[in-house]
């Protein structure tokens, strides 16, 4: 009897990680410094990521969107890219409670984590992270932080470069296609060994070949039933991006394109199109390397040119001093977004 | 203005595939002329703007709509003449009597999810402005040009187009045309218009030789292909090259399987396709390439059937072989030519292609770069998401469609994926576009135009299988396959 129950709380001590049944946890306090975009861990800490792969933040907000939980190390001491889970924030009045495996979703979570720090995308006005501990991890956390990695933004936003590739959601730090394919693998293990231990017990055997294509076809099933699995969570995503395109429904075209920009740059080009004759020639200032682009398609039928331009079309950019004494002063917009002119035109 | 940007090219379509199909139009359905009739009107619309340029005539509304106007009015004399026409007013009345179809649950979920799929990518396409960088780069600047300037050859915009086939970027300059304005965001209706002739065209194909749930099935697979479907609301070339293709080649593989099983050929298949192919070179410099695979494959199979060539299929062959040489002659000069040579020269020399603008660092040798590739490849086909299951189900019916998949006429569309996804290799083994492999810019965009016929072969291999007799004790269903 004792060894029964001893078994059993081994297996149940083995299901939701041993050295999780301790429950150990570091409450870690976030505030926003002032006028920062984001939250960061207060005091400094000092934990052992071996041991809390774990971090739990409780945040209430006012909006939803993208956000990034980053973390710094004694490995690497700066708060970057490489060392940051994307998450989703939902509107909630309560605090809503968010996990992270970060040991499994990120390869990056080693050695001593020193700093913690929150960015939401859609800025931090509204938010409040009313708690967040490090913890150890247990299965209930684990399942917890898959479901919430695999239902993120990853592979279902477009983030970065959508148009080269799609990523596939994540679980614990592995693409889903992982785990699909070892079921796939599993199931046509099994599906073969039982199509062929029928056909070994007939008396007259068909080619083997009759196997492979019964095989074949439950396999199928199988896959389709997983394509269609992968299909409800894509739906997901088409839905996020009906959501997001949804701000364009009703508006016209020039409302449209002053939401497709970020900030005053698409009112900048309707300045520049009063401003500046069309099948004239224009140079630019223009930060690189989406915005300078759009200028030269938006502002056609007036020509780039960064020879013979007749006008100089700045936008949050110095202009050298050489160039600078080549124009004069045109049209002015606003401080830092203005338009010059070519000397000697009328 | 929509009515005007789809409604021209269909017409122009409608009549030269009647003139195309002549009294074999019966054998296509209704709705598989009319998404035929679409996509071939908005390549010849494209060829005709390009000849008008040549011509020095401006492209507007008035001049576009009387050219097309003279060729409807002069292959109308030939319809009457021969008193063909590829759409029947009975046909068109019968296609919109639903009481007779009856759909099961299955059917029903399955044509739902198509129809959601379909209004997904309009929205995401319609909804939202252009975004996409390399559109404003290249091919929407040329088309918003087009519109100024109503030339295709204006000086200013030769640094755009580059050595790029020109179909994208006529394309989009008819829809400015033809809306009459500049609207970022309604002049990339074109794109979807294709992905439902992509769906209607690939669900024909299928349902010549099987049944509807089957088909429909297999449409849903392709409808629900991450990659593709975002690729709609982008107004890039890939979609385009990706549907020309596809289409070509599917037409190729119906002329195949035809003609494999000695039946009589209803002669349109071999046209059809080539014409396709043609279009495809127009999209995008990779259709030269899976172009020519396409015509190799061609070749080899008309070899081994040498004796059974009729007089009839000589003559659709060089009809069709004449059309596609004819039509490449202004891509090739253009430089599709040109950088192909390069492409391949790079291979041996280890030189850069001579459209290679700069390379960031020493092109490193062809192992290393066969053994990235090899690497890359397999983790974008098969670890991304751009795919779903397509590569899975591509080798999965390979190994348990084995007998099927590697006799014919299947193992041509086999030969031709298999050649079309090694093309990817061959244009990344150049030293130019490597780079494009090592920023994960292009591998997606090129495995994409040979995706749709890999699905296409999978349905064929295991809808083929179906058909197996097989003995009564291992068998579970009715085969599916119609024959």
């Amino acid at each position: 009897m004792k060894s029964k129950a001893l078994f059993f709380a081994f297996l149940i001590s083995y299901f939701i990680n041993a050295p999780a049944l301790a429950f150990d946890s570091v409450n870690i306090q976030f505030s926003r410094p002032q006028n920062a975009p984001y939250f960061v861990g207060n005091p400094e800490m000092n934990i052992d990521t071996e041991e809390f792969t774990t971090v739990v933040l409780n945040i209430r907000s006012n909006k939803s969107g993208t956000a990034r939980l980053f973390w710094a190390t004694d490995f690497d001491p700066r708060l970057n890219e490489p060392k940051s889970v994307w998450f989703f924030l939902k509107k909630s009045a309560e605090p809503k409670e968010y996990v992270f495996n970060l040991k499994s979703q990120n390869f990056y979570w080693a050695g001593f984590a020193r700093q913690l720090a929150v960015l939401p995308e859609n800025g931090p006005d509204g938010m409040e992270i009313t708690s967040a501990a490090a913890k150890t991890p247990n299965s209930i956390l684990n399942i917890r932080s898959g479901w919430q990695e695999f239902w993120g933004p990853r592979g279902r936003l477009v983030i970065g470069s959508t148009i080269n590739t799609i990523q596939s959601s994540n679980l614990f730090g592995r693409s889903i296609f992982e785990y699909i394919y070892w079921l796939l693998i599993i199931f046509a293990v099994v599906i073969v060994a039982w199509e062929t231990k029928q056909w070994a017990a007939l008396k007259k055997k068909p080619s083997f070949n009759i196997v492979l294509a019964q095989s074949g076809r439950s396999l199928f099933i199988v896959l389709v039933v997983l394509w269609g699995l992968l299909e409800i969570s894509s739906l997901f995503n088409n839905w996020l991006q009906v959501k997001d395109d949804w701000k364009y429904v009703g508006k016209n075209h020039e409302e449209k394109l002053v939401l497709a920009n970020t900030g005053d740059f698409y009112p900048f080009i309707q300045f520049c199109e009063k401003n500046i004759p069309p099948r004239s020639k224009f140079d630019m200032r223009i930060p690189p390397i989406y915005n300078d682009i759009k200028a030269r398609y938006y502002l056609y039928p007036r020509e780039i040119s960064t020879t013979e331009a007749d006008y100089l079309v700045v936008y949050d950019m110095a202009v050298e001093p050489a160039v600078a004494s080549k124009y004069t002063r045109w049209q002015k917009f606003r401080d830092q977004a203005y338009i010059l002119k070519t000397r000697g035109i009328k | 203005m929509i009515i005007i940007v789809l409604g021209v090219p269909f017409l122009l379509g409608l009549f030269a595939l009647s003139a195309l199909l002549g009294k074999q139009a019966a054998q296509y359905s209704l709705w598989e002329k009319l998404a035929l009739a679409f996509s071939i009107g908005l390549g010849l619309l494209a060829i005709l703007m390009y000849a008008l340029s040549l011509a020095k005539l401006p492209l507007n509304l008035p001049v576009i709509g009387t050219a097309v106007f003279i060729i409807i009015a002069l292959i109308s004399i030939y319809l009457i003449a021969s008193k063909t026409f590829c759409l029947s007013v009975s046909e068109m009345k019968s296609a919109f009597i639903f009481k007779d179809l009856k759909f099961n649950w299955f059917e029903s979920l399955l044509l739902g999810l198509i129809g959601l799929k379909v209004i997904y990518a309009f929205f995401t396409a319609l909804a939202k402005p252009l975004v996409d960088v390399d559109a404003f780069l290249y091919y929407s600047i040329v088309g918003k040009g087009i519109y100024y300037t109503g030339n295709f050859f204006d000086p200013y915009l030769k640094q755009f187009l580059s050595d790029k086939p020109p179909l994208p970027f006529l394309m989009q300059g008819w829809a400015f045309i033809g809306l009459g304005r500049i609207d970022d965001a309604l002049f990339k209706i074109i794109t979807p218009a294709l992905f439902l002739c992509l769906i209607i065209i690939f669900y024909s194909a299928l349902k010549r030789f099987f049944l509807r749930w089957f088909s429909l099935l297999f449409t849903f697979l392709l409808a629900t292909l991450p990659f593709l479907l975002y690729h709609i609301g982008t107004a890039y070339s890939d979609f385009p090259v990706t549907f020309y293709y596809s289409v070509g080649t599917f037409y190729l593989f119906l002329f195949l399987k035809e003609f494999d099983q000695e039946k009589e050929t209803n002669g349109t298949f071999l046209p059809l396709a080539l014409i396709f192919l043609a279009l495809s070179i127009w999209a995008k410099k990779a259709g030269l390439i899976l172009t020519a695979i396409d015509i190799f494959i061609l070749f080899i199979f008309l070899f081994n059937l040498k004796n059974a060539l009729t007089k009839r299929t000589l003559r659709s062959l060089a009809l069709g072989l004449s059309l596609l040489f004819l039509l490449a002659i202004p891509v090739l000069v253009q430089g599709g030519f040109r950088t192909t040579i390069g492409i391949l020269t790079s291979l041996s020399s280890h030189r850069p292609a001579a459209t290679a603008i700069d390379t960031f660092q020493p092109t490193p040798g062809l192992f290393e770069r066969t053994s990235t590739i090899m690497f890359t490849f397999s983790r974008k086909l098969f670890l991304y998401a751009d795919w779903h299951l397509l590569w899975p189900l591509f080798i999965f019916s390979l190994i348990f469609f084995f007998r099927q998949a590697f006799s014919p006429p299947l193992v041509y569309l086999l030969i031709i994926t298999i050649l079309g996804l090694l093309s990817v290799f061959v244009q990344f083994e150049s030293g130019g576009t490597f780079r494009w492999l090592l920023d994960g810019t292009l591998l997606d965009r090129l495995v994409m135009t040979t995706a749709p016929s890999s699905l296409l072969f999978s349905a064929y291999a295991f809808g083929f299988n179906r058909s197996t007799s097989i003995p009564d004790n291992l068998k579970t269903k009715p085969a599916t396959a119609k024959k």
